[in-house]
């Protein structure tokens, strides 16, 4: 980089650095609810009378669950298209879980893919049977995924998690992911290995 | 008396205000930068702020805070950034303490509309390099990214910040004449 462009920019950012927060900001995040934080810290006093009405609620829950389970043959659109529910069973520490994954079927200009664009909402890693499946967190339908080459999933002590080529544990059940990519020409979601975030 | 859950949500509460408060005027600046508009600056730091103060719980040791936090503040700004890409062009009209400067006039001017339109992977990466003066590896650990890519990202967005700089230069020592 030039001299001269590199001053004008390192000058730029000087005045910048010179900014401070203003003190409405200030006031606006000392005025956050404590009531929008963690709810693991909020208090909490269970009485009898708020105990014995969450049984209640949670037996009657219990009964129309069971009841919908027998009259719908089916799980509707909550899962995504890659969820193959195959077994409720527990499965033992280090079993491995299917995912789709890139296996070089796509063309040379695939490349391209990864300057395409972003999944947009985030998806919550989860489990169906012996498969990693991602939820999407809002309403719509979800592309099939297609993870990188090398990437892999597996249940240790019954949490699913999903592996990059090198053993990294890039995210645990339960967690949200970021993903960008681009949609290839068989209509899967081709996610980029630089572009897998925690929002 | 209070009970201890009363306490571990007073003691929280207490450490997410000075944490919080102390990263304040990076957050604000950095927001400033990326968003090119003061008034989003703020909605966007408190934004931030707020999801900081939902995911507390997530936070396991506070001398990750800051990392913790900065994250937070680029995925919003990020998100933003989105949102206008799809709503809006960005304005060219930039303003400094009050005072609406609507043309070019100096090279600061001509070097932010330069850096206006730059995407915002590129904004981010130059400035928390030349703002913020992070190295590879905490901008790495701030965008979620491989250090690799960062380098990458600086390289490619310096250089196209340059081009647009000296781009705008051009047509405006042309119009001088």
């Amino acid at each position: 980089m030039k001299g001269g462009f590199e001053d004008k920019l390192n000058a730029m950012m000087a005045e910048k650095a010179r900014m401070r927060a203003p003190a409405a900001l200030r006031l606006r995040v000392s005025a956050i609810p404590d009531e929008a934080g963690p709810s693991t810290d909020r208090p909490f006093r269970l009485t009898i009378r708020a105990a014995a009405i969450g049984s209640v609620a949670l037996i009657a829950a219990i009964v129309v669950a069971s009841a919908w389970l027998r009259l719908t043959p089916a799980i509707p659109g909550g899962l995504p298209s890659t969820a193959r529910i195959t077994s409720t069973a527990t499965l033992a520490s280090g079993t491995a879980l299917t995912l789709d994954t890139d296996t070089g079927t796509l063309p040379p200009s695939a490349g391209m893919l990864c300057m395409q664009a972003d999944y947009g909402p985030p998806v919550r890693v989860s489990r169906a049977g012996s498969a990693m499946v991602f939820v999407p967190t809002t309403n719509g339908a979800l592309p099939r995924l297609v993870w990188p080459s090398g990437y892999t999933a597996r249940v240790v002590d019954g949490v699913a998690q999903l592996l990059s080529p090198t053993g990294e544990i890039v995210a645990r059940e339960g967690d949200l992911l970021d993903l960008g990519g681009g949609l290839g020409p068989d209509g899967a979601f081709y996610i980029c290995s630089f572009e897998i975030v925690h929002p | 008396m209070s009970s201890d859950s009363e306490i571990s949500a007073a003691t929280a509460r207490d450490a997410f205000e000075r944490l919080t408060q102390r990263r304040l005027d990076r957050a604000y600046r950095f927001a400033a930068t990326i968003l090119g508009d003061e008034d989003e600056a703020q909605d966007a730091v408190h934004d931030a702020a707020v999801r900081a103060w939902q995911r507390w719980a997530s936070l396991r040791d506070a001398d990750r805070f800051d990392a913790w936090f900065d994250r937070i503040v680029v995925n919003v700004c990020r998100d933003r950034l989105r949102q206008w890409s799809s709503l809006r062009h960005v304005a060219s009209v930039y303003e400094h303490d009050g005072q609406e400067v609507a043309e070019a006039v100096s090279d600061g001017d001509v070097l932010i509309r330069a850096f206006t339109g730059l995407t915002t992977d590129h904004k981010i990466v130059i400035a928390l390099r030349y703002l913020d003066d992070q190295s590879i590896e905490e901008i790495a650990a701030r965008t979620g990214v491989r250090a690799g890519t960062v380098k990458s990202r600086l390289h490619y967005g310096l250089r196209e910040l340059r081009a647009g700089y000296e781009a705008a230069e051009r047509s405006g020592s042309r119009s001088d004449r």
